[in-house]
């Protein structure tokens, strides 16, 4: 009998390229992920040139590229001399900036892909969570619930609600997921937080999560997964207005 | 002492297979002991030149800085080349005003893919860095620490340092004795479950029932029954039942609990 074919489609999913980026341009968009997301802070020295080679597995002309191209987006200034090197600049309303070039470079489509892949993620992470989470790991939900809360700028906020997500698939005690969800924290997590600015930002978010954490304590498997899935749904569905509201005339004038 | 107990538990075709189960038994339990205590007799020798160190810098009245960390490598080498390929890193965590130059350190090496070869885990660029958590805060650290004693972490996923499925095991060092103030940081290897689990697995599988290695919680290792697979939580009678918001579950497993000798890990062998 002769074997069943893949549809096209997924045929062509089977064959995408495997890195459509350079690799100057993965290092870019790495070191510009981290200082966008505040995880290396303002003022602080990046490694040396050789080291970071050596890091990301690449060549050092290829880590010289992609320094020169942060230096002219003005995200790392090179000091030289005794005691010098390449060393961060974080201003405070330049990763907006480079957010919304990212977002503009996503189609409605992909942000659908992405909501559909994040969601599954998270879901199924909260799932497990909610059969595998001890002590220690509720714990560690509610110092980031309280992070999240406390967090007194946009960067803080960005990283502590990452961090609540990561710590839910680290209680799933699932290494793949807690790697999926640190890909889409650096992929999506950033602009998510695009749509939720404001004086009470993230008060919304922390309650959710404070919703995904109950159902985790009590061992509910089914309602963490439906509240996780929400959750990423609703961020992910005001991502994707946004989206459109770029190419969207501005109301009243259209 | 070695862990390799493949001589002594070489099993006899004529015996009966509950005889067998019984030597795998003693063989695990053994196998775990003998790795835990090797481990932390490791890591003592490590403490031990962490000591010398901080009290040769001190008599010497000089600041001590992250370069002086460089001297501890022969001890940090010695843990991760345990066991062929069994440890995935080591080092010395000091705790934060320990080090003049830096406020947060890890001299951590990992094995790397060439025998033999070390390289430095350099956390501070990936998003897992210790900028992103704080690491004093982590069980791993914050345990020794706290109690004074010796302390294996997991099997938990280490997002911090690895991403992978791991135990840790860390020990306070210092401070001599009535000093008042706490320790100067930890000294610490981390182990895989994937590094571990083909060591105990064949044991595991000689036996007649389902086996399960957990934690003191109830935490899966290894086990030879999908109903409970690694990671996932089990409840036995003689186990301190991790609390879950509300209730204590009722036991999930029955079976005989035999412990690791004082490690904090027991080997539960399925039936009633």
């Amino acid at each position: 009998m002769r074997q069943r074919l893949l549809s096209g489609g997924a045929r062509v999913a089977l064959f995408a390229p495997l890195e459509s980026l350079g690799r100057a341009e993965l290092v870019l968009r790495r070191l510009t992920d981290v200082i966008a997301l505040g995880l290396l802070v303002d003022g602080e020295q990046l490694p040396a040139e050789s080291e970071l080679a050596t890091q990301f597995g690449v060549s050092p002309v290829t880590v010289r590229e992609a320094l020169t191209i942060l230096r002219q987006q003005k995200l790392v200034t090179t000091r030289r001399g005794r005691g010098g090197g390449s060393f961060v600049c974080a201003v405070q309303d330049m990763p907006g900036a480079i957010l919304r070039r990212r977002l503009e470079a996503l189609t409605l489509g992909q942000i659908r892909d992405m909501a559909d892949h994040y969601a599954a993620i998270a879901g199924s992470a909260a799932r497990l969570a909610a059969q595998r989470a001890a002590e220690e790991n509720l714990q560690g939900l509610q110092e980031a619930i309280k992070e999240l809360a406390e967090a007194p700028d946009a960067v803080s906020r960005r990283r502590a609600d990452g961090l609540f997500h990561i710590e839910v698939a680290a209680a799933a005690q699932s290494a793949r997921l807690t790697r999926e969800e640190l890909k889409l924290q650096t992929e999506v997590g950033a602009l998510l937080w695009l749509t939720t600015d404001g004086a009470d930002a993230g008060q919304h978010v922390v309650e959710e999560h404070r919703g995904i954490a109950a159902a985790i304590a009590s061992a509910d498997a089914d309602r963490a997964r439906e509240l996780a899935e929400a959750h990423i749904t609703k961020a992910m569905d005001r991502l994707w207005q946004l989206r459109l509201e770029l190419v969207r005339p501005e109301p009243g004038q259209g | 002492m070695t862990a390799t107990p493949d001589s002594e538990t070489k099993r006899q075709v004529s015996n009966p297979v509950s005889d067998a189960s019984e030597k795998s038994v003693s063989a695990v339990t053994g196998l775990v002991r003998d790795i835990v205590t090797d481990v932390f007799g490791l890591l003592d020798g490590l403490r031990s030149a962490v000591e010398a160190l901080i009290r040769s810098r001190e008599q010497e009245g000089v600041a001590l800085l992250r370069q002086d960390l460089a001297v501890l490598r022969p001890d940090i080498e010695a843990v991760i080349r345990y066991g062929g390929r069994m440890v995935a890193g080591a080092g010395f965590v000091p705790a934060p005003g320990t080090l003049t130059d830096e406020r947060m350190w890890l001299e951590w090496w990992v094995r790397s893919e060439e025998p033999e070869a070390v390289r430095r885990l350099l956390i501070n660029l990936d998003p897992t860095s210790d900028h992103y958590v704080d690491f004093t805060r982590l069980p791993w650290y914050d345990t020794p620490m706290r109690t004074g004693r010796p302390h294996i972490t997991g099997p938990y996923v280490d997002y911090v340092c690895t991403d992978e499925y791991s135990l840790t095991f860390t020990m306070p060092v210092g401070p001599t004795a009535g000093a008042g103030q706490g320790p100067l940081g930890v000294v610490g290897a981390d182990i895989y479950v994937s590094d571990l689990e083909p060591r105990l697995l064949p044991h595991l599988a000689r036996m007649a029932a389902p086996a399960l290695l957990v934690n003191a919680q109830g935490r899966v290792v290894v086990s030879t029954t999908a109903r409970h697979t690694t990671g996932s939580l089990i409840h036995h009678a003689d186990l301190k039942t991790p609390k879950t918001a509300g209730s204590s579950p009722a036991p999930n497993v029955s079976g005989t609990l035999h412990r690791c000798g004082d490690a904090p890990l027991s080997l539960v062998v399925l039936g009633s």
